[in-house]
């Protein structure tokens, strides 16, 4: 990991010094890469997406006043393409299908119960139940990226883990 | 659902995510000692947060090399121009003059518009009208039927004549329908009038607020006029240099 701080990294790619952004990579890629899962529910997707968001980043990094603000830009920058993506595979769900269910994330493990379940969770409550349980962040980190009050974050928390519940217990009934 | 009770649900799961005080905690702990239904709802979400924190685990195992994916991908990006400076050195000042005085145009237009009373709603006034004069009319005048109908009631209840209490009964009952045909004719009159003069005073009030709006536009036209013709003027000069 390089040892440089962000604003130093972000002045160095600037200058097109793809080592100095790589850095930056290394040291933001899980996050965004998390919160572009938490707004999409699948994980290909957000693969694809967080990749086209940190290379939107360096493309764009000489637009960025101040380097030390690079974290929360390159995330806005993830936010944004996802959102725009779920718009677009909504209205081509309705197209094709009619109104149904968001796609379920990717089939990597003997969980996909819960993986769908997830991926099924409104938007709202998914991107904080993966930031704490994916990401393992604790619940004031979470409040404050999302601009949230922690007693918000517990209440989305606390909202997704019943539904989950709820879903997971009634596929479970079902014969 | 595992037969746990429904009021503790959420302070379960808020024990669970260490959400609850001292006092709140304790209270769904000593509730969990004894009720076995709402230990098993505990148990079963605690396994679906572990669950989740597994499978976090494994989405996270691959971060490494997506990593490796996107720092490959970089060789084919450069970074951009940052356009808005280059693009005003660029245009230079004299795009700058021309902008701001479009901006100060814009503005009267944009001040004009939003300051411009928006046109009568007519359905919607009619039917605001009809309610509060229905709601005004209505007390008075059933309080009035009413007391009639009393009247009429209370003779025909003192009398013994069957005839006479036929009599009073279908009095009643064409008096109803009159004062029913009654109410709509007077209602809509009514309507009629005041919504003919609530019409005139508002039309009379935008036509004023549209007065001073052309004014205060005449006023900044005359104010950016000047600015605007030294603005071609200056646009046209280095054209007549070359041309020169």
């Amino acid at each position: 990991m390089d040892a440089r701080n962000d604003r130093d990294l972000v002045t160095a790619s600037c200058t097109g010094d793809r080592t100095a952004y790589a850095g930056l990579v290394r040291r933001h890629y899980d996050h965004v890469f998390l919160v572009c899962l938490g707004v999409l529910g699948n994980v290909h997707d957000a693969e694809d997406l967080a990749q086209d968001a940190m290379l939107k980043g360096f493309e764009r990094i000489r637009q960025l006043r101040d380097g030390a603000q690079f974290a929360g830009w390159v995330v806005a920058i993830a936010r944004n393409l996802s959102i725009n993506q779920l718009r677009k595979r909504k209205v081509a769900d309705k197209t094709l299908h009619g109104e149904r269910p968001t796609e379920h994330m990717a089939v990597e493990s003997g969980r996909e119960d819960l993986q769908r379940a997830v991926a099924r969770l409104p938007r709202d409550l998914r991107l904080p139940l993966v930031m704490y349980y994916f990401d393992g962040q604790d619940v004031k980190t979470v409040a404050r990226r999302l601009g949230i009050s922690p007693s918000g974050v517990y209440l989305k928390l606390r909202t997704a883990i019943q539904r989950l519940h709820e879903m997971l217990t009634t596929q479970g009934d079902t014969p | 659902m595992n037969g746990s009770c429904p009021d503790m649900r959420d302070g379960i799961v808020d024990y669970l995510l260490g959400a609850l005080d001292g006092p709140q905690a304790q209270a769904v702990k000593e509730h969990l000692d004894r009720c076995e239904g709402c230990r098993r709802y505990l148990e079963d979400v605690k396994r679906q947060c572990d669950e989740l924190a597994e499978l976090g685990a494994e989405v996270a195992a691959g971060m490494a090399a997506r990593q490796d994916q996107v720092i490959q991908a970089l060789e084919a990006i450069t970074p951009a121009q940052a356009g808005p400076e280059k693009i005003v050195r660029v245009i230079g000042g004299l795009a700058r003059i021309a902008a701001a005085a479009v901006l100060i145009l814009g503005a009267g237009i944009v001040i004009g518009r939003m300051t411009a009373p928006k046109p009568v709603d007519a359905e919607q006034l009619r039917a605001d009208l009809q309610t509060s004069i229905v709601a005004s009319l209505t007390p008075a005048i059933r309080e009035s039927v009413l007391a009639g109908l009393q009247e009429r009631l209370e003779a025909a209840l003192a009398s013994n004549d069957a005839t006479l209490r036929i009599e009073v009964a279908e009095q009643i009952s064409r008096d109803l329908g009159t004062f029913s045909s009654q109410f709509t004719a007077s209602s809509e009159k009514l309507l009629d009038r005041r919504f003919a003069e609530l019409v005139e005073v508002i039309e009379a009030a935008r036509l004023t607020d549209r007065r001073q709006v052309a004014q205060a536009l005449e006023q900044i036209k005359i104010l950016t006029g000047a600015g605007l013709r030294t603005v071609a003027a200056l646009a046209e000069e280095p054209a007549t240099r070359v041309q020169n």
